[in-house]
């Protein structure tokens, strides 16, 4: 059995890239990738294409195939990031990490009025999870679902709280003090 | 003016909201950042939002030319990595199998991603053979990888190897009928691929493995979603021959579900992907399932005309398995085509192989097409003397109690004259089940 890549010519790789480059650029407009990231994601596609250039049969295809799934995934882990330490965020101050009782007061009001636009589901989920300090299994024991259901549903509704944090308006006292 | 007023009110320096974004953030800069973010600051929203907020995108060309410079000496360390992996796999590969444990052991030469791959081809390429030793090769090349430097490599590279093995080590497992090792094996392997770099090549194989595992376990339709996800990956990477294995692969998920027509479109789509230069004894394995499949779906003259061009290939693979199946292959289209006299003798040269080289259940279910082939002829009382051998191989080799006590039902079947075909054909299904779910018990129905 022989491996996919058999004729390799020394200098091929700044020939290959420079093939490829609209493509990349393509993907890289696709996929919204903010430019100070984007060097960083390019050179780790050339390395590991570097790495597993052996398996590769169609090395142009391979690379845009490939950067697509790496944008998805830059995408998908930045995201991950945001929501634990935003459910990190909320846990760390319902545990008492607020001193001062009024600044505590304002963040749960602040937080309610983001989880009331929520669907019953997540409040559900939200209430167990962040009002009586439920852990995931015990929260899929009260609210009857499966193992895997509730990792599911928990990431849907983190998700989904982490959107509405971020689409809270100031109130309008805060633009008179401003 | 609100954009003007909310940026005013917007007091959180931009590293600890960096901080906060990369999940760094110690616990009192988060509870600060949540704080913030309730109060409504836009600003800050709108950059921990940078998919809506990007407004200027990268040209790859500049930074293509800085990567060039940068991975220069990267490549010429992998392409060293490569012919130094080259020159010690030609020696690795003249020691037998202990003398290669001691020396991968004792020996830090060849702690490098280059040498686990070629211990990672030579195992794909002894799976058709030797299943045992696929493994073992697998098992050689995860003990490289384990000793890897990760930081030698890209990021997750590492998790990437370590995942494709395990990946391959499942298949071992599921090709050596070790079906819950398998399962074990491919989780493992899927665990690993999630916290790697995302490189597609490693998770069309992991769906690929997937749905052969599945396939083995008779979960055809979770096999079916697996192997269509390989294919759409391959499909992606313009990679013909490995989508053409998957093609196979899908072949015969078709079979098992009994639906032969899409079992022969997928067959002959992957003979025309698979690339006989790239993996000849796939090509070979394909070119046999077709002619499998057309017997199977009962077009036997397009199966003779293909078996007999298909021939001096077998016969210069030379390998005794390949030659039994050839003949059994060769009896069942005789069979098929009316011609019991040479049907019968192909069927037990496979037979007398298969025995003498200790394969009961291959001789096993050429024992029952040959059952078919008396039954159908009316002398039942052949089948008493085939049943009787059957059950003394199946004893001797220690087979599995359950298929054992089926066979023993089939040979009083065959003394009381009682065989029917519809016995036969539930007898098959069942030896092909009880392969991979041994406490299997055997209940024929009337």
């Amino acid at each position: 059995m022989r491996h996919a890549d058999q004729s390799r010519e020394p200098d091929e790789l700044p020939a290959l890239l420079e093939r490829v480059s609209p493509d990349l650029a393509r993907v890289l407009y696709r996929f919204r990738i903010p430019a100070q990231d984007s060097d960083d994601l390019l050179q780790e596609l050339v390395v590991q294409f570097l790495e597993n250039r052996r398996r590769v049969e169609s090395p142009e295809a391979w690379l845009v195939g490939t950067f697509k799934f790496r944008c998805a995934l830059y995408w998908r882990r930045r995201r991950r990031n945001l929501v634990e330490a935003i459910d990190g965020a909320i846990l760390d101050e319902l545990a008492g990490g607020s001193p001062a009782r009024q600044e505590h007061d304002d963040l749960s009001r602040d937080l309610s009025r983001a989880i009331d636009e929520l669907s019953e589901r997540c409040r559900s989920f939200i209430r167990l999870r962040y009002g009586l300090g439920y852990e995931n299994p015990e929260v899929a024991e009260r609210l009857g679902y499966s193992k895997t259901g509730i990792r599911k549903i928990s990431s849907r509704c983190l998700d989904a709280l982490t959107d509405e944090i971020l689409s809270i308006e100031p109130a309008m006292e805060a633009f008179e003090n401003a | 003016m609100l954009e003007a007023n909310r940026d005013i009110a917007c007091t959180l320096e931009g590293d600890v909201l960096s901080r906060f974004e990369r999940g760094e953030a110690p616990p009192s800069e988060r509870s600060r950042v949540l704080t913030h973010l309730l109060s409504g600051c836009g600003s800050c929203s709108d950059r921990l939002r940078p998919a809506a907020s990007v407004r200027k995108f990268a040209d790859p060309a500049p930074s293509i030319h800085r990567i060039l410079s940068r991975v220069a000496e990267i490549e010429l360390r992998l392409d060293a990595e490569n012919a130094t992996a080259d020159e010690l796999w030609r020696d690795f590969q003249k020691h037998p199998s202990p003398r290669q444990w001691t020396l991968l052991n004792n020996s830090a030469r060849f702690n490098s991603l280059a040498f686990a791959e070629r211990l990672l081809e030579a195992g794909l390429d002894a799976i058709y053979d030797d299943p045992h030793r696929a493994l073992e090769l697998n098992q050689m090349a995860l003990v490289v990888a384990v000793r890897l430097d990760a930081h030698q490599y890209g990021r997750g590279a590492a998790e990437d190897l370590r995942g494709r093995i395990w990946a391959r080590i499942a298949n071992s497992h599921r090709a050596s009928s070790n079906l819950p090792a398998a399962d074990s094996a491919l989780a493992t392997a899927a665990e690993l691929l999630q916290a790697g770099s995302g490189e597609p090549l490693a998770e069309a194989e992991l769906w690929y493995f997937t749905a052969s595992i599945r396939r083995a376990q008779r979960r055809l339709d979770e096999a079916m979603v697996a192997i269509r996800r390989s294919r759409r990956i391959y499909r992606l990477l313009r990679d013909q021959h490995l989508e053409g294995r998957s093609l196979l692969n899908q072949a015969m998920i078709h079979e098992i579900q009994g639906d032969l027509d899409s079992a022969v479109v997928c067959t002959r789509k992957a003979l025309a992907q698979i690339d006989p230069k790239r993996d000849p004894k796939l090509c070979f394995a394909a070119r046999h399932a077709f002619v499998w499949n057309l017997m199977c779906a009962g077009a036997a003259e397009e199966a003779q005309r293909e078996l007999d061009a298909l021939k001096p290939t077998y016969l210069e693979n030379g390998d005794r398995m390949v030659i039994l199946r050839m003949h059994w292959l060769e009896g069942r289209i005789r069979r098929l085509r009316g011609d019991r006299a040479t049907a019968e003798a192909s069927l037990r040269q496979a037979l007398d192989g298969f025995i003498s080289a200790e394969i009961p259940y291959e001789a096993a279910t050429v024992a029952l097409d040959l059952s078919v082939l008396f039954a159908e002829s009316g002398r039942t009382h052949e089948l008493k003397p085939l049943a009787a051998e059957l059950v003394e191989v199946f004893q001797r080799l220690g087979v599995a109690r359950e298929a054992c006590a089926a066979l023993l039902m089939f040979e009083a079947a065959a003394r009381a004259e009682a065989v029917t075909l519809g016995f036969l054909s539930q007898l098959n299904d069942y030896l092909g089940r009880v392969r991979s779910q041994p406490g299997l018990v055997f209940s024929p129905k009337d």
